[in-house]
């Protein structure tokens, strides 16, 4: 993995490792596996069993209880012909795109704000005030933006009332158009959280004398955000990034509170789709199936995003 | 053992007290789990343990901010019984408002569920095949003790309301006790500013008082027909009580030529069975003169909805009213109580005592009264987990189930909840307030149709729920609506058929 | 003072208005807590007044038995999560054993496996452990999925260590747990604080597992305590009492950023966070 860092000697382990055989290679880390074994086993029997387990059924016929048929690929045919679920991949490939998007500006422009502050105090300050607001309970956010997008008392509605824009209001969550952007706008401004952090925690991993240097070059605030700040932070927008895709294809539970799917099927999702499959409709087999080609493109995607990202932006080390 | 230098001496003990007392407690919460475990529990030689989960009935403590008693009359039946039955020990689950699906999966997947759990009728078609719960139908056919100069206990209950525990094999596999009135709730206050002297009673009028209303600048009637939440409760107490009146020129056509009347006995209605029938010898479809009718006359209402009425949340539905913005509220029985003791609801209400009747004026196939606007199933709706018979306590959980339906328990119960109406025959001691809708069922009969919560599968009214709620919306047109929906249909029908082939 | 002033006013300007919008949930949990449940659902947003402190005495009474599970719970996963996760960052980091990458992306991977999918299969294994109704039912999974977050930082935190510090310990003659000790750990003092704040957040809210798991409700944890409180007529009745347990939930939280800001601060900052 590609560390980004300018000067770091790779860590010398030893003779070179080539000449050796893969036993005889194996025999002398022993110590490593060793110590690693906990991880392992915790993870083979509470995250591989399960992940094995459901990735197992997908070629079955399950209804969670008693019948457990092979069916082979069926499973999968079926989902190339579930309009519904084209719908919904639709739909998760407009959220998705919008979430990166979003996930590299709002937290990323916050961080830089607050790097570029002057006042030291404040910029601790304003730091805890992003912090804080991740004990809030998704209930309540949830919650609170249902109320803002409700056709008759909601928030929205009524300012535009306020300053004369009747013509606009509309039910948000329930305008077949809108509906999907309705859901991407909840969480804004977006910079609660972790991913500020650690974008902030990459501004100030940056060497003080390329700052400086930049400066000396006579390169203002808005240039040297470009040329030097943000190349630097690549490793952390690559993780950000990882991060948001993962969340954003699982994600279900928003949608499920706001809108359920609808209004028709125009903001339905793949992982709520796999919810009813498995907890309502008893297509445990099927809802398996759906996860293993969520986890097939959740993959896929992290591969693609670990390599262009590294291939673009090396100095030194592999 | 952990850290050593570098970490201060505070932290070393904070990160060491803490684990200390975690490990240790983690250790001694072990043994003592089994008591409760599910396995361990069940037939000892000593006692019996008998566990319900039973949901709304759930006797919890009263907090300082209840504003009324929470219910605590299952505590009085737990105490009579086991005082009675020594060998017998009672225990109430938690109730879960979030997650119990999940729940139910995972507990009876596991083996650890409790030996009742509450349930709904729709659920039955989906799960009963997973051999999850006991079928009832020998125990209903035994006298219940409890009851005086009873013969077998099913009579106990008004038919529709034990029938509705049937699933697709013909066997009751749940115990409903209660039903769910519904009412129109109205603002009398606002009835009086706007000109309104008497409470409708056929739907032309009600479209007069609600154009009133209207004009006079408020919401005539709050309905949410959202998707979370609202359209499964409206579009389905819409649909069974207009479909009804609906097809009640031809209710024998779908009967096989025998004739359905409204106060049916169990096995007289048109249950799944009998639907799906009809449905593939084409003699009940969406494209349906009648069917559509249905679908016009609730788009014809929608205009009196409040604004965004698909998307409007829930929760809503009685702010609207509360808030004086609507005139009209469709709620629930399990509303009164809330209702009443609302201190911040600032005009005079009333219920009306029964929905408006579509007469012929208003539609061609038009005339008859509404069925009661009770949904069965409330509250007291428990089915028998099979985890019961494997534990050795089916017997004592059937008693335990026999005493609390006994009528004079089961009306202790439900005037403790105070949200539902008892579905039993004798209801001395009923709160009137909440006799009166059984009083409806008696009168005006129940739905005939088995509504589209349970007739088919749980897919097919989540397509009807979205179809439903894409027309009213205006999204797709009346024709599209019904041919969709009817293709829907067929294929579901066809599927139970194929699951079935004893029902054909 | 004032050139500084002068400076960021723009930006104080930007992050004050993010900070408002970003902030006002918390605000809207504090004040609904001190709403009756009528106020509530008459006016959404508004404040109430008097406060309604009954809501908190009714919490209180409430959750303060689930406050110490969760405490416990949480306690000692992070305890867990912290141990093993820094030894097995170090060995990711430091040694390049055979199937090193392989066994890397393999931990990774399993992030991306949908939870409703495995909740059932681990229930089953969990019941099978018979681990049921303990708090091992909770603290087991926990580590095992906190751990993997965590290795996947440390790894490259430990991975930009300065190479002289463990060369200097070799020729010391220093064995590897000892120059993990000696090397690793304080000098990842921040960023174990990190990972153990963000560890503790993540199962704090925990809802639907310790709903499955823990059938005792003597033993639930806080989350699951506190939204099946008091709901008699089906969540309409006990909205305030509700909310103040969330903030009530929320107060332990705020202590723990409170007395590790200033490491979490630092751990983050320390250009730790490397993918």
């Amino acid at each position: 993995m590609a560390e980004l860092t300018i000067e770091r000697k790779t860590p010398n382990v030893a003779t070179p490792t080539k000449s050796r055989s893969l036993w005889q290679r194996t025999l002398r880390y022993k110590e490593s596996y060793l110590l690693i074994l906990p991880t392992f086993v915790l993870i083979l029997i509470f995250n591989y069993y399960p992940a094995l387990s459901a990735l197992y059924h997908s070629f079955f016929e399950w209804n969670g209880a008693n019948v457990n048929k092979f069916t082979g690929l069926t499973n999968f045919i079926t989902m190339t012909q579930d309009a519904i679920l084209w719908q919904s991949f639709g739909n998760l490939l407009k959220l998705t795109v919008v979430a990166v998007a979003i996930s590299l500006t709002f937290p990323l422009g916050a961080a830089a704000l607050i790097f570029h502050l002057r006042d030291l105090k404040f910029a601790y300050f304003y730091r805890v005030l992003f912090v804080v607001p991740i004990v809030v309970p998704s209930l309540v956010v949830l919650m609170i933006w249902r109320f803002i997008y409700s056709p008759n008392l909601g928030l929205l509605n009524e300012i535009l009332k306020a300053i004369s824009l009747e013509t606009w209001t509309r039910p948000w969550l329930g305008d077949f158009n809108l509906a999907l952007y309705a859901i991407m706008f909840i969480g804004f401004p977006w910079v609660a959280g972790i991913g500020t952090l650690i974008y902030l925690a990459g501004f100030q991993g940056i060497p003080a004398e390329l700052l400086d240097s930049a400066a000396i070059d006579g390169a203002n605030t808005w240039q040297r955000f470009l040329s030097v700040e943000l190349p630097l932070v690549l490793s952390q927008i690559k993780l950000v990034v990882i991060l948001t895709i993962i969340a954003s294809i699982q994600s279900f539970g928003t949608i499920l509170v706001m809108t359920n799917g609808g209004p028709g099927t125009n903001t339905m999702v793949p992982g709520l789709f796999l919810y009813r499959n498995a907890m309502q409709y008893n297509k445990m087999g099927y809802a398996c199936a759906i996860g293993t080609v969520l986890f097939a493109v959740t993959l896929v995607l992290t591969y693609l995003n670990t390599r262009y990202l590294k291939s673009s932006v090396e100095f030194s080390g592999a | 053992m952990k850290y050593q230098k570098g970490l201060s001496r505070r932290e070393f003990l904070k990160v060491a007290s803490v684990t200390s007392v975690g490990l240790a407690l983690a250790a001694c919460a072990a043994p003592t789990a089994p008591a409760g475990s599910g396995e361990a529990a069940g037939a000892t030689a000593e006692r019996k343990v008998v566990r319900m989960y039973a949901q709304g009935l759930t006797p919890r403590a009263r907090l300082e901010t209840d504003r009324w008693d929470p219910p605590q009359a299952m505590l009085e039946m737990e105490k009579a019984y086991e005082e009675a039955h020594p060998d017998v020990d009672l225990e109430f689950i938690e109730d879960l408002p979030q997650g119990y699906d999940e729940w139910l999966v995972t507990q009876m997947s596991g083996g650890t569920a409790p030996e009742i759990v509450w349930y709904q009728r729709g659920f039955i078609a989906r799960d009963y095949e997973k051999g999850w719960f006991v079928n009832l139908d020998p125990y209903l056919d035994q006298p219940n003790s409890y009851i005086e100069g009873n013969q077998k206990w099913k009579d106990a209950f008004q038919g529709p309301v034990i029938a509705s525990g049937t699933a697709p094999d013909g066997h009751i596999y749940m115990i409903t006790g209660d039903l769910v009135g519904t009412g129109v709730f109205y603002n009398k206050t606002m009835f009086d500013a706007a000109g309104i002297t008497k409470v409708p009673e056929t739907w032309t009028e009600f479209e007069e008082v609600q154009k009133v209303l209207k004009d006079a600048g408020h919401i005539p009637v709050s309905i949410s027909m959202d998707l979370a939440g609202g359209v499964q409760l409206y579009g389905s107490w819409s649909t069974r009580i207009i479909q009804d009146v609906m097809y009640d020129h031809k209710m024998a056509d779908l009967n096989d030529g025998k004739p359905v009347d409204r106060t049916w006995k169990p096995g007289e209605n048109l249950p799944p069975q009998k639907m799906v029938r009809a449905i593939r010898d084409g003699k009940y479809s969406a494209e349906d003169a009648e069917w559509k009718e249905m679908l016009n006359i609730l788009k014809g209402w929608s205009v009196h909805w409040p604004d965004g009425f698909w998307a409007t949340p829930p929760d809503d539905v009685y702010r609207l009213w509360a808030e004086g913005k609507a005139g009209m509220a469709w709620l629930g029985s399990w509303m009164n109580k809330p209702v009443r003791n609302d201190p911040l609801v600032e005009f005079e209400w009333g219920i009306f005592p029964k929905i408006p009747t579509i007469t012929e004026e208003s539609s061609p196939f038009g005339g008859l009264d509404f069925p009661a606007m009770a949904g069965v199933g409330g509250v007291f709706q428990y089915a028998l987990t099979s985890e019961s018979e494997a534990r050795g306590t089916l017997d004592a959980t059937v008693d335990w189930m026999r005493f609390i339906t006994a009528p004079k328990n089961l009306i202790t119960l439900l005037n403790d909840h105070g949200g539902f109406a008892p579905g039993t025959v004798d209801t001395t001691g009923a709160d009137p307030s909440l006799a009166v809708y059984t009083d409806m069922l008696v009168n005006l009969g129940a739905e005939r149709i088995e509504p589209f919560d349970s007739m088919l599968s749980r897919e097919f009214v989540d397509t009807m729920w979205n179809n439903l709620q894409q027309f009213l919306a205006g999204q797709i047109e009346l024709d599209a609506m019904a041919q969709t929906t009817q293709a829907d249909m067929k294929a579901a029908a066809e599927q139970l058929l194929s699951e079935h082939p004893d029902w054909a | 003072m004032s050139r500084t002033f002068k400076h960021d006013f723009p930006l104080h300007l930007v992050l004050g208005l993010l900070a408002i919008f970003t902030f006002y949930p918390f605000i809207f949990m504090v004040i609904t807590s001190f709403k009756t449940s009528p106020q509530f659902i008459h006016d959404f947003w508004g404040i109430a007044w008097p406060p309604t402190l009954a809501n908190y005495r009714d919490a209180w009474s409430r959750v303060n038995g689930y406050l110490f599970n969760s405490i416990i719970v949480s306690g000692v996963s992070m305890v867990g999560v912290l141990i093993i996760a820094s030894i097995s960052g170090f060995v990711f980091a430091r040694f390049n054993f055979p199937g090193r990458e392989l066994f890397f992306f393999a931990i990774l991977a399993l992030l991306m496996i949908p939870s409703v999918l495995t909740l059932v299969p681990a229930f089953l294994l969990v019941k099978d452990l018979g681990l049921i109704n303990t708090y091992w039912a909770l603290i087991l999974p926990y580590i095992a999925g906190g751990q993997i977050f965590a290795i996947f930082i440390l790894r490259s935190f430990i991975a930009g260590l300065p190479e002289e510090l463990f060369e200097a310990a070799r020729l010391d003659g220093a064995s590897t747990l000892q120059a993990f000790r000696s090397i690793v750990l304080p000098l990842s003092k921040p960023i174990l604080v990190t990972i153990a704040v963000m560890n503790v957040l993540g199962t704090w809210n925990d809802y639907i597992w310790p709903l499955v798991t823990i059938p005792d409700s003597k033993l639930w944890t806080i989350s699951v305590g506190i939204v099946t409180f008091g709901s008699t007529l089906r969540g309409l009745e006990s909205w305030g009492p509700m909310f103040a347990g969330f903030v009530i939930a929320s107060v332990p939280m705020i202590i723990l950023f409170v007395f590790t800001m200033r490491y979490f601060i630092a751990g983050l900052t320390s250009g730790a966070i490397k993918a």
